[in-house]
């Protein structure tokens, strides 16, 4: 189907539905058992479970998601006016920073490249479905929207950080949920689990703070 | 949109509902779906005005002037979009329908969540309307806001068959000086290719391109885009194309609510006022927190309101659909001024848009905190060639429908596997956004992102069958659409 991790956990969630829509009441959330707000730290200590396909895949393209948030947070540093939007800046570049080197590291440790070996590719001719996507499956923001962003100043600046800042984190959620649904690897099920609660957090608090400006 | 609607189970009509139910794994279990008593019991519950309001429908050819070129079209009454309908929430409503079409019809009323009878969708609620006949819809309505009205068979939304139904909040003070209701349109009837052809042109390129191994980029060379599958010669605001605005003329300073309807088939719009910001306060009928934004995004079917004070001069607001080539517009005039340019884009257009993740629900407007007692997935997926749009691997004619039980509470997981939006419309219903009793807006249609995924929580208060679908016509013509059954 479409793109990697989701062509597994697509088929699980085919089934489920087809379980679920017979009335059967169905559990709630899947695997996600680390306690909310854990940071992903401690595993470094530990020796580190071999990663799957999905695995590498989940961290190597959260890595440039990340870098991203970080590339937003700095622009915040320098352009937003409110205390509130710098503070939450210095607060995501607090958690990704760690993520991304902790990532990083798996990914050697695995022996697998930081980089997708073709950012855009695995979708080949099959489907024909490739349609650009709003932010398509990469969840990154596009040239456009950072220009668009590093142009802006003054109240226009944060509320467009902050909306943006919501989508980016809306697609590191799903990209969470999405390795979720396969991975075994404890230190990828811990930070997943991290970037989804804490990211969700942080989004109700950005929600507030566009609702206030 | 249609298009409940093989040919197949037009024909069976309501009484194609056992045979359809039948063949469901549920019903093999031996559930039973909830019947006519209950949805009548249901609607005699609700709160009424004791204030009724009638209206005469009559669908019909008529010919419209879409900036100089005239076209024959379908539409309610005289004029596209039909004449707005407005009632209060607790209304009921008789509305005596004639179908004066060629073909049969049925009116489903977008938004709100009416006795499951009144729906009208052919086989699954309502009997299809026949060409010349009439037919009678009698409801109460339930609650406030922006909401529209369209058929629900085949491709007949893809002509200028539409119209708001505005349902006020008699609670709600009017902090407002003025109403501006802005209904957008992606347009080919008379000036195109029919939808009917255009549907079949998509489904034949796709047999094609499945058939010879090729790019599987189907549509005649119009696929390929992020926001639906075909290129329109015309978008409009209001009826009307860029060279003929409609024109709003007011105080500088005068605060107007714009009630913005999606209308489109195939289209998600960006909207923005020239020199304005839109400060957002209702989404699908329901209050949201208030944000400023200067562009939004709607998809096809859902509605925003925002309010905005006006500014001295002369504004365009337009509509840019996305993905695609073109736009739409109309005017704001509070003073002196040229008229913008036919094809100017205010740089409010290019800013990034508001959607509805970044919204929450305003205070009093959340559904009751709870636990769902079901869970059901919905996973979304299509391809172009063949030509095919599926909701959990299944089209409609072959679907297994979601169930649930009267009151109980419910989640939809909706994961989009596809690399194009849906927006998502769930009849009968406003759901809430995330967990029930959370921060989430309530909304009945979502655009659920390309490869993103979107938790709703509902609560099963109107028994009856209801159509889940998406709102691009063509897709849910194609197949991807289900039900969500009540069982008894």
């Amino acid at each position: 189907m479409r793109a990697r991790p989701l062509a597994l956990a697509a088929t699980a969630i085919t089934l489920t539905g087809l379980l679920a829509a017979c009335g059967s009441t169905s559990a709630t959330s899947g695997g996600a058992t680390a306690p909310a707000g854990s940071t992903a730290s401690a595993t470094s200590t530990q020796a580190l479970a071999p990663g799957s396909a999905s695995d590498v895949a989940f961290a190597q393209m959260m890595i440039p998601h990340h870098q991203q948030a970080l590339e937003m947070a700095d622009l915040a540093a320098k352009y937003a006016t409110s205390a509130e939007v710098k503070a939450l800046a210095d607060q995501i570049r607090t958690a990704q920073t760690p993520e991304i080197e902790q990532m990083t590291s798996w990914l050697t440790a695995w022996d697998a490249p930081t980089v997708m070996p073709s950012s855009s590719g695995g979708d080949g001719g099959m489907d024909g479905m490739d349609m650009g996507g709003m932010g398509g499956d990469s969840g990154l923001m596009s040239e456009a929207d950072m220009a668009t962003l590093g142009n802006a100043r003054g109240a226009a600046f944060d509320r467009i950080w902050l909306m943006m800042m919501i989508a980016h984190h809306q697609s590191a959620i799903t990209m969470s949920q999405q390795v979720l649904t396969d991975t075994t690897n404890p230190a990828v099920k811990t930070l997943a689990t991290a970037v989804t609660v804490g990211q969700a957090t942080e989004i109700a608090t950005m929600q507030k703070l566009l609702a206030s400006g | 949109m249609g298009p409940v609607v093989t040919r197949r189970q037009v024909m069976l009509g309501v009484a194609g509902m056992g045979a359809v139910a039948g063949l469901s794994a549920c019903a093999r279990g031996g559930s039973a779906l909830v019947g006519a008593p209950a949805v009548a019991s249901s609607e005699s519950a609700r709160p009424t005005t004791g204030a009724t309001r009638d209206l005469a429908l009559r669908a019909r050819a008529v010919k419209v002037d879409l900036g100089g070129t005239v076209v024959s079209t379908w539409a309610y009454g005289d004029t596209v979009p039909g004449t707005p309908f407005r009632a209060s929430a607790g209304d009921r409503v008789r509305i005596a329908f004639r179908n004066d079409l060629p073909e049969e019809t049925s009116v489903h009323w977008h938004g709100l969540a009416i006795r499951n009878d009144m729906d009208g969708v052919p086989g699954v609620t309502t009997p299809a309307v026949a060409a010349g006949a009439t037919s009678a819809y009698d409801f109460v309505i339930p609650h406030a806001g922006t909401h529209w009205f369209h058929p629900h068979h085949g491709m007949q939304l893809d002509r200028g068959l539409y119209a708001p139904f505005i349902v006020e909040d008699p609670a709600e003070p009017g902090r407002y000086d003025a109403e501006w209701i802005l209904v957008l349109d992606d347009w080919t009837d008379g000036v195109g290719r029919s939808p009917e052809r255009i549907y079949s042109d998509l489904a034949d390129a796709g047999n094609r391109t499945a058939d010879g191994m090729g790019m599987g980029m189907g549509g005649g060379g119009m696929g390929g885009m992020d926001g639906g599958d075909v290129a329109y010669p015309m978008y409009l605001v209001n009826g009307r194309p860029t060279n003929d605005p409609q024109t709003l003329t007011a105080k500088p300073g005068a605060r107007v609510r714009l009630r913005i309807i999606n209308a489109a088939a195939d289209t998600i719009f960006t909207v923005a006022l020239g020199g304005h910001d839109l400060t957002i306060t209702h989404s699908d009928g329901y209050a949201v927190s208030t944000v400023p934004t200067s562009a939004l995004r709607l998809g096809m079917g859902e509605r925003y309101d925002a309010v905005v004070t006006l500014g001295d001069g002369v504004f365009p607001f337009v509509a840019a659909p996305v993905g695609k080539t073109g736009l739409a517009r109309a005017l704001v005039r509070t003073g002196g001024g040229p008229v913008p340019a036919a094809n100017a884009r205010p740089a409010e257009l290019g800013s990034f848009a508001l959607t509805v993740d970044m919204l929450q629900g305003a205070e009093g407007t959340a559904l009751e905190e709870r636990e769902p007692d079901t869970t059901q997935d919905l996973a979304l997926s299509g391809t172009m060639a063949p030509y095919r749009w599926t909701i959990n691997g299944r089209t409609y004619d072959d679907t297994v429908p979601l169930t649930i039980r009267s009151g109980q509470a419910g989640r939809l997981r909706i994961t989009n596997m596809s690399m194009m939006p849906h927006p998502i419309h769930l009849h009968g219903h406003t759901f809430q956004l995330g967990p029930a009793g959370g921060t989430g807006p309530r909304k009945d249609t979502v655009l659920v992102p390309s490869m993103g995924s979107v938790d709703v929580d509902l609560l099963a208060d109107n028994p009856g069958q209801w159509m889940v679908h998406c709102h691009n016509a063509y897709h849910a013509e194609a197949g991807m659409m289900t039900r969500l059954d009540y069982l008894a």
